[in-house]
């Protein structure tokens, strides 16, 4: 079974994590990887005294093999949850795993898959998939002056504020191969810390050469554009809903596709100061 | 059809109202849906008590009542269509419809304004994962 062929295993670091208020057990054979480990914890996690976690992570890592044969695994309550070449590899699906676990299980928050910046007090939600150009949205408002919230998920209390989630942006790389980590300050931007009422949200989607023409959205189509993004709507669909009325009863949303992340940079701001 | 009194479906949905609008959520099927205002209205008076044509009524002295059985029907066809009624329905909405006709040109022939067209917007509710970015969605666990 493998949960005894785990237990096998001699574990030198063993943590218990708290994120967002959700619990989870990290185990590692490689006491070299401890520091590695908690660049790759949602952002705010914090070690804390060690107790039974309903989710248990267990890394299993080998020096990487020059013939890129798998050599290094990371299980979850003893089932293989992914097995890669190198270690950078396999910290990589522990940390999209444990980001969305706690997206999903987080008790007192609703997150939304959507970049969020703060702008003179208020909120800019920007809700979107992956390839809509969101990032790349989130990095032109910053350098224009608006404070980083997240380039990943909107974390919303049951009032509709929103809370930061400052991980380093992952910028794609411009030949599409993969992600690049920077902080916000390597942008010349700064990070906000504290929560803020929503006051717009923004539906986009890069289109080349397409121009900004923004549609206003009925709070109720609003709600669905939001929904659909929401990473535990199927678990608390009801606690989803209130929350997002919230959001929608206070804030604009506006949808329209775009062109480049530069040219609606202003218009977006514009929108977002309006009273 | 006049013995037909439609009841709008209760169990195993969440109900949010907003101001002109109602969001259904369908916790059977993982679908949400978004009523416009005349949808809504037709909805709220889908009590099992009223007829299509005294629900018809109810949706505005100002119309006339043909157009308004109409607007009726064609929520209540939405409403079937998407399991938002208690039972099955085999809607008659196609008897008022000329088979070359959209519903909108129907409705303006009837002298109704677009806004008045009961609306039923719908969606899947996405999965966890779904909701995440490629390069975060795990990779399902397996047993070694």
């Amino acid at each position: 079974m493998p949960a005894t062929f785990l237990d096998r295993i001699e574990w030198p670091v063993t943590l218990s994590v708290l994120a967002y208020g959700v619990r989870i057990g990290v185990r590692v054979n490689d006491p070299g990887l401890a520091n590695d480990l908690a660049c790759h914890l949602p952002p705010g996690a914090k070690c804390v005294e060690f107790s039974d976690a309903g989710r248990v992570y267990s890394l299993i890592v080998e020096p990487d093999d020059p013939s890129g044969g798998p050599q290094s695994s990371v299980y979850v309550n003893g089932q293989l949850l992914a097995r890669r070449s190198t270690v950078p590899a396999v910290l990589r699906a522990f940390e999209a795993d444990v980001q969305l676990y706690v997206a999903e299980m987080a008790p007192e928050r609703v997150f939304v898959h959507a970049g969020v910046v703060g702008w003179r007090g208020r909120g800019i939600l920007l809700p979107g998939r992956s390839f809509t150009g969101k990032t790349a949205l989130v990095v032109e408002l910053v350098r224009a002056g608006a404070e980083y919230y997240s380039d990943e998920y909107a974390v919303l209390d049951s009032a509709g504020s929103v809370y930061p989630y400052a991980r380093p942006l992952s910028v794609r790389e411009k030949n599409g191969a993969g992600f690049t980590k920077h902080s916000v300050d390597a942008l010349g931007g700064h990070a906000g810390s504290g929560p803020l009422p929503v006051g717009l949200v923004v539906v986009s989607k890069f289109r080349p050469d397409r121009e900004w023409r923004p549609n206003r959205l009925s709070p109720g189509s609003g709600l669905l554009a939001l929904l659909t993004n929401t990473v535990p709507a199927r678990r608390i669909p009801q606690i989803v809903m209130a929350t997002l009325h919230q959001v929608v009863s206070m804030a604009p949303v506006v949808a329209s596709e775009r062109g480049e992340a530069s040219s609606v940079v202003e218009p977006i701001l514009e929108l977002a100061a309006l009273p | 059809m006049e013995t037909y009194r439609p009841t709008a479906r209760k169990t195993q949905l969440f109900i949010q109202e907003l101001p002109d609008e109602v969001l259904i959520y369908d916790v059977e099927r993982n679908e949400v849906h978004c009523l416009n205002g005349t949808a809504a209205r037709v909805w709220a008076l889908c009590d099992g008590q009223r007829t299509v044509s005294e629900i018809a009524q109810q949706l505005g002295s100002d119309l006339d009542p043909e157009a308004a059985e109409t607007l009726a029907w064609c929520a209540l066809d939405q409403f079937a269509e998407k399991h938002l009624l208690e039972e099955a329905m085999d809607s008659p909405v196609a008897q008022y419809r000329p088979a070359d006709m959209t519903r909108r040109q129907m409705v303006l022939r009837l002298g109704l304004v677009v806004a008045l067209l009961p609306v039923v917007d719908s969606i899947i509710s996405p999965p966890a994962a779904l909701a995440a970015s490629p390069g975060t969605t795990p990779t399902t666990p397996t047993t070694p």
